[in-house]
């Protein structure tokens, strides 16, 4: 697919550290490994579904690719009509076009929502930014927004507190879709709402991107919900890309031990099910100390020897899509 | 049933907030009860007043909130004793009575970590407090215990992360805080809140073993309200379904699953995302818009949506009939059984 597809973002060995300091000095003593060396293009209209355990780093990536959090290392190259431009290198308008075109569904809608103000003021505040004139025109937009994602226009006037966890970040989506975004980076977008709700705005979020032809970054740690939105789909363990391939392809053909554990620990909604779900051992690494080798191999039910030395290097199967970073498939043996 | 075997009974529930000058009744005559040492599920459209019922119990709600009960009772089971707690006689919301249970007797996982951490606290001190409030512990071995239960919630490298304050931690890192501050004390009765929504499988699974061994060794009591059709059929004994502020169904999880009744409850059942879809295919969701509960006009709430709607169910209140033992659902189709209360 990749062929005769644009890129948007062009990910070069990102690296995203957070320093642990102690003491009245602000010693650095070691660094939170968020995001550690990811490099990956993201096409144009493309959905790429992002998964992977708590605190691998997904949400940290998300907001590096945004510019929200400085990356210490590596490079996220913007295509602004055509020319490819280093984020961290934005003249101010370019940011400012920037901060137009890409838009972010933040994982903590609470926290998201300024509690202070009615949500009516929310929702104005990026309108007038980005140059929406007239009251009359804001309202409709936010009118219609509202009304994409299922919530009574009339809430406008209400505080967040006075909303359910779903309705606020039905709210979030609606807020980040108001400005007509060329990139959606959605952080555990539908994780509150029930079924019902989920699959509606799943739908909604499908047509949207038709019409708009957006790209998203789908966060999320339920994989049947990525499944069902995804194109292609990134598992990060440890702040570093595990598997990338086409969403069918890495149900069908899981490669990676870790994705492998990851679809048996799914729970089926069948009280007669007899599928003992498969749950990883081992304590989580920390990404402060992480394991020598691959990141994997204190928890990997296919371990080598090589695997407590050697870093696997990323490969793509058969020289196709579908990417793996794993020595089993690079013969167990150095390259 | 005895007080012995039901640790929370709750009868008539009613909760309304004011908002704009008007009153909307979010929840209406809510009754129901978790038998001690068992996990009651409770599940229901976004917006359906879950939270709030639970948050009308555990009396968490701010000052436009009009909450009225006939009982909502708290049966303490210590050495072999018990103590009745009548939550609905207690004038205010945050005195001593209501303090003192929360914590070691009954205590509630939020649904928003972050509006239930203190951005400028470090997470371990936060878990820990409760410790020391209730228990008159020392600070070092609070800190133990904190380290302890964070081991048990796979936060990695708990002693480098245990001084961080909430921002530095992940999404699901925050929740697992908040899932600690509620265990730290040990209570009988734990209200999980969506508890495992920012966590992946892994770890979810992890912390679900975590509350069923505490249920199956120590005898607790769980509320859990999730839309997690897959955990409900995993953890729960009982299954309370809710629509627009009422309970709807209400029965033995085979109950439920196996014999769905209502036609809310069968068409959530039906829309649950399966891996495997086709491709071009898309979810099945419910038809039509969830009311608004400030404009609700009498009937079956669900009446619009309901694919087996009559003229009958657009009028008056929709009683709940018992088709089973236990197994009671709010809807028309089943009159020829006999009513019950809630
Ligand atoms: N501002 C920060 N300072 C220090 N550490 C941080 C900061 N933000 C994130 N981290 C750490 O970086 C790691 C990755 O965090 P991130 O939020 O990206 O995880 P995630 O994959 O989104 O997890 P989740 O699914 O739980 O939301 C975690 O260990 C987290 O504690
Ligand atoms: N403080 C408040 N003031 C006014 N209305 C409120 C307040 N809190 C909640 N509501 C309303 O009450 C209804 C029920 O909210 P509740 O939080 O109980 O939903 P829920 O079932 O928990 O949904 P979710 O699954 O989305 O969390 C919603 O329509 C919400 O807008
Ligand atoms: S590299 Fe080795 S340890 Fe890592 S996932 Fe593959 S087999 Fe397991
Ligand atoms: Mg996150
Ligand atoms: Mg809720």
């Amino acid at each position: 697919m990749s062929e005769n597809k644009e890129v948007i973002f062009r990910i070069k060995n990102l690296k995203t550290w957070f320093p642990i300091t102690k003491g009245a000095f602000k010693k650095v003593v070691g660094n939170v490994k968020a995001v550690d060396g990811v490099g990956l293009d993201i096409y144009k209209g493309e959905t790429l579904g992002i998964v992977g355990e708590s605190g691998c780093g997904k949400s940290t990536f998300g907001k590096t690719v945004m510019m929200l959090e400085k990356p210490t290392d590596g490079q996220v190259e913007f295509n602004f009509g055509g020319e490819f431009k280093d984020i961290t290198k934005f003249t101010k308008d370019e940011m400012f076009e920037f901060r137009k075109k890409v838009q972010m569904v933040f994982q903590d809608p609470y926290s998201a929502l300024n509690p202070q103000k009615k949500i009516y003021t929310s929702f104005e505040e990026p309108l007038k930014v980005h140059g929406v004139k007239t009251e009359a025109e804001r309202e409709k937009i936010m009118q219609q927004v509202l009304k994409m994602v299922n919530i009574q226009p009339d809430y406008l006037m209400r505080y967040p507190h006075e909303f359910s966890g779903g309705q606020r970040q039905r709210l979030c989506i609606a807020r980040a879709l108001e400005v007509m975004p060329e990139v959606l980076i959605c952080d555990e977008p539908v994780s509150a709402l029930d079924v019902s709700i989920q699959a509606q705005v799943l739908n909604l979020m499908k047509y949207i991107q038709r019409d708009m032809k957006l790209t998203y970054l789908f966060i999320a740690h339920d994989l049947s919900v990525v499944q069902y939105m995804a194109d292609r789909i990134m598992v990060m363990y440890l702040g570093k890309v595990v598997e990338v391939a086409d969403s069918k392809a890495l149900y069908e053909k899981p490669m990676h031990p870790y994705t492998k554990a990851l679809l048996s620990a799914i729970p089926v909604p069948d009280i007669h099910t007899t599928k003992k779900r498969q749950i990883l051992e081992g304590e989580v690494p920390s990404p402060i100390n992480k394991p020598a080798g691959c990141a994997f191999h204190n928890r990997c039910p296919q371990c080598m020897e090589i695997c407590k030395t050697k870093d696997p290097d990323m490969i793509r199967d058969q020289g196709g899509e579908h990417m793996v970073a794993c020595h089993l498939y690079s013969g167990g043996k150095d390259q | 049933m005895n007080n012995q075997e039901i640790i929370l009974d709750v009868k008539n529930l009613n909760t309304s907030f004011i908002s704009d000058r008007k009153q909307v009744d979010i929840v209406k005559s809510v009754s129901f009860q978790v038998k001690r040492g068992t996990t009651l599920s409770v599940v229901g459209e976004s917006g359906c007043g879950k939270s709030v019922t639970m948050n009308s119990i555990m009396r968490f709600l701010g000052s436009n909130a009009r909450v009225s009960a006939d009982n909502i009772q708290y049966n303490a089971l210590r050495d072999g004793e018990i103590t009745e707690y009548h939550l609905e006689t207690y004038k205010k919301s945050n005195g001593p009575e209501m303090r003192a249970l929360r914590g070691p007797d009954m205590s509630m996982v939020f649904q928003d970590p972050m509006s239930s951490l203190n951005p400028v606290y470090k997470v371990g001190d936060q878990v820990a407090e409760g410790l020391i409030q209730h228990t008159g512990m020392g600070k070092k071995e609070a800190r133990e215990k904190v380290l302890e239960l964070f081991r048990k919630l796979g936060i990695p490298d708990p002693e480098s992360r245990i001084d961080c304050y909430p921002h530095q931690f992940s999404g699901g890192m925050k929740q697992r805080v908040v899932i600690a501050i509620a265990m730290i004390c040990n209570p009988e009765l734990i209200i999980c809140d969506e508890p495992t929504t920012a966590l992946d499988v892994t770890i979810q699974a992890q912390i679900m073993e975590l509350l069923k061994d505490l249920q199956v060794n120590e005898g607790k009591s769980i509320v859990l309200i999730t839309h997690n059709m897959g955990l409900v059929a995993e953890m729960a004994d009982e299954v309370c379904v809710m629509y627009m502020g009422r309970v709807v169904e209400f029965g033995s999880l085979e109950d439920v699953f196996d014999h769905t009744s209502h036609p809310y409850t069968k068409a959530l059942l039906r829309s649950v995302p399966v891996l495997g879809l086709a491709d071009g295919q898309i979810l099945e969701t419910i038809p039509g818009i969830t009311p608004n509960p400030a404009d609700i006009k009498g009937g079956c709430d669900f009446a619009d949506r309901c694919p087996d709607c009559t003229e009958r169910c657009r009028q008056g209140v929709i009683p709940a009939f018992e088709i089973a033992k236990g197994h009671r659902v709010r809807c028309l189709k089943y009159d020829s059984f006999p009513e019950v209360n809630g």
